[in-house]
């Protein structure tokens, strides 16, 4: 029961998308969405984490002795998140200021760990891979769609300038975390309106 | 024929193996890395400065580094922010030879300009380092005794019109690095701002909100009876009566009682408060 390339790539964005029906990663997506740019750094960085990661824990899986499995995912996931702070410290320093713990936090994210114990372990490198990048596109989906809704109603720009016509008031409630959840409830809930297998069994 | 991946052999193979080449690439990056990194440290802290100089955050991220260092060396045409360095005990500027001396045992040799020049070095030697002491608290056990001191000229009108002192003290994670700018007559903060700190983001990370920060210009440095106040953050608003301090952070109290008292601490007598009293003469 093998999947296609394109399956693997493009299930986790809207059939399994790994926020949506996974529930995973919520944390850093309240985070780091008050702003589209934000969201866009985060969630590439995500992208090359997850499908680093989860490439080279399938390379070597057949080698990986069982009982400390999970630490060598975590020892790979956080050699890759610090390689990803470094390059964004040395250039995107402003927004790597603004993003501050929570790069580092890709690290306890669970979609990584997810992704490279639940995928990575049982299939090939080049799908592991593949994997990795379309789960770090759901992921993103949800930050690109969440960041922009956010800045958008919360300050009235996106990416940082001003498009709302000057008499808009920014509605404060939007950038505080509690938005986040709404925008995530409403996206999940038209995400399982539209695809009804999704929805949990009573 | 490949042994058991599950002997205890293999497990350590497997771990030592995967440090090496982790510990390898990471070092590699951060290694590689470090030159472009500390280029931006140095572009921001200028970028704070300038923020509490008098340039509002809109405008500096306008101005091109070339144009930020033009500020200051000289070279451009409205303000000029000169590096100097003051010795806090006596509050004068540190005569040439001692400078000389000092920035030689940090490894600065002739040539290389002030602005190279990292006090935090300073902190534990024992010559140049002393403890923290007085009445305030600011968390921390050292600290230099020599600082950076920014004098922001007006080249159009020629005046002084603001110093800018580093700053820094623990709040509830983190000592938090800053800069505090105080109008030429030493009356007014003008501003504050902090380049480094970990505090909990939302809450004491709103250190960095720019409404929060727009809340310290034009405060008073002294109470009605010339002393300085008892807080520069209180607990929810501040009343009319009182123009030292600022409104807290809901949510930060530490934070908030951190950057109080580190305020407090460098505008005094252990802090800035010589060069202060020497300059106002």
């Amino acid at each position: 029961m093998s999947k296609s390339a394109k399956q693997v790539l493009f299930d986790p964005v809207f059939n399994d998308n790994p926020i949506a029906l996974q529930v995973l990663g919520i944390c850093s997506a309240l985070a780091v969405t008050t702003r589209l740019d934000k969201s866009i750094t985060m969630a590439v960085a995500v992208i090359i984490v997850t499908a680093f990661s989860s490439a080279a824990v399938s390379v070597i899986r057949k080698k990986i002795p069982t009982s400390i499995r999970i630490i060598v995912q975590m020892t790979i996931i956080a050699s890759l998140v610090i390689l990803v702070d470094q390059v964004l410290k040395a250039f995107v320093y402003d927004v790597s200021k603004e993003l501050s713990v929570f790069v580092g936090l890709i690290i306890t994210n669970c979609i990584v760990m997810g992704r490279a114990e639940g995928f990575a372990m049982q299939n090939n490198a080049k799908d592991s891979f593949l994997d990795g990048v379309g789960n770090g596109l759901g992921y993103s989906l949800i930050l690109i769609v969440v960041g922009f809704f956010r800045e958008l109603f919360g300050s009235g720009s996106l990416f940082g300038v001003p498009v709302m016509p000057e008499a808009y008031q920014p509605n404060g409630l939007m950038l505080l975390s509690p938005s986040a959840f709404f925008l995530i409830g409403f996206f999940i809930w038209i995400l399982r309106t539209y695809k009804p297998e999704q929805v949990e069994a009573e | 024929m490949m042994q058991n991946k599950d002997s205890i052999s293999n497990t350590f193979q497997v771990a030592g193996v995967l440090c090496l080449v982790c510990a390898l690439l990471v070092s590699a990056t951060a290694l590689g890395l470090r030159d472009l990194q500390k280029t931006n440290v140095a572009l921001d802290k200028k970028k704070n400065i300038l923020q509490v100089a008098g340039y509002s955050p809109e405008a500096v991220e306008k101005l091109s580094s070339a144009e930020i260092d033009a500020i200051f060396d000289g070279t451009d045409a409205l303000t000029h922010i000169e590096d100097m360095l003051v010795e806090l005990a006596t509050g004068e500027i540190l005569a040439d030879a001692r400078q000389t001396d000092l920035l030689e045992k940090v490894g600065l040799t002739d040539g290389s300009s002030l602005e190279e020049f990292d006090q935090e070095l300073l902190v534990k030697d024992k010559q140049w380092g002393t403890d923290v002491s007085g009445d305030v608290n600011i968390g921390l056990r050292r600290r230099e005794t020599v600082s950076h001191v920014y004098r922001v000229t007006n080249k159009k009108k020629n005046e002084i019109t603001r110093y800018v002192f580093p700053v820094k003290g623990k709040g509830l994670w983190s000592t938090l690095m800053g800069y505090l700018a105080v109008d030429a007559n030493f009356e007014k903060i003008e501003g504050l701002t902090f380049y480094s700190h970990k505090e909990t983001p939302g809450l004491g990370g709103e250190v960095d909100n720019p409404k929060w920060k727009k809340l310290w210009e034009g405060r008073l440095i002294q109470n009605d009876s010339g002393e300085l106040p008892k807080d520069y953050v209180v607990k929810g608003a501040p009343g009319s009566d009182n123009k030292n301090a600022v409104s807290g952070l809901s949510g930060a109290t530490i934070t908030s009682k951190g950057v109080s008292n580190l305020v407090k601490y460098w505008l005094g007598d252990n802090g800035f408060g010589k060069f202060i009293d020497n300059t106002k003469k």
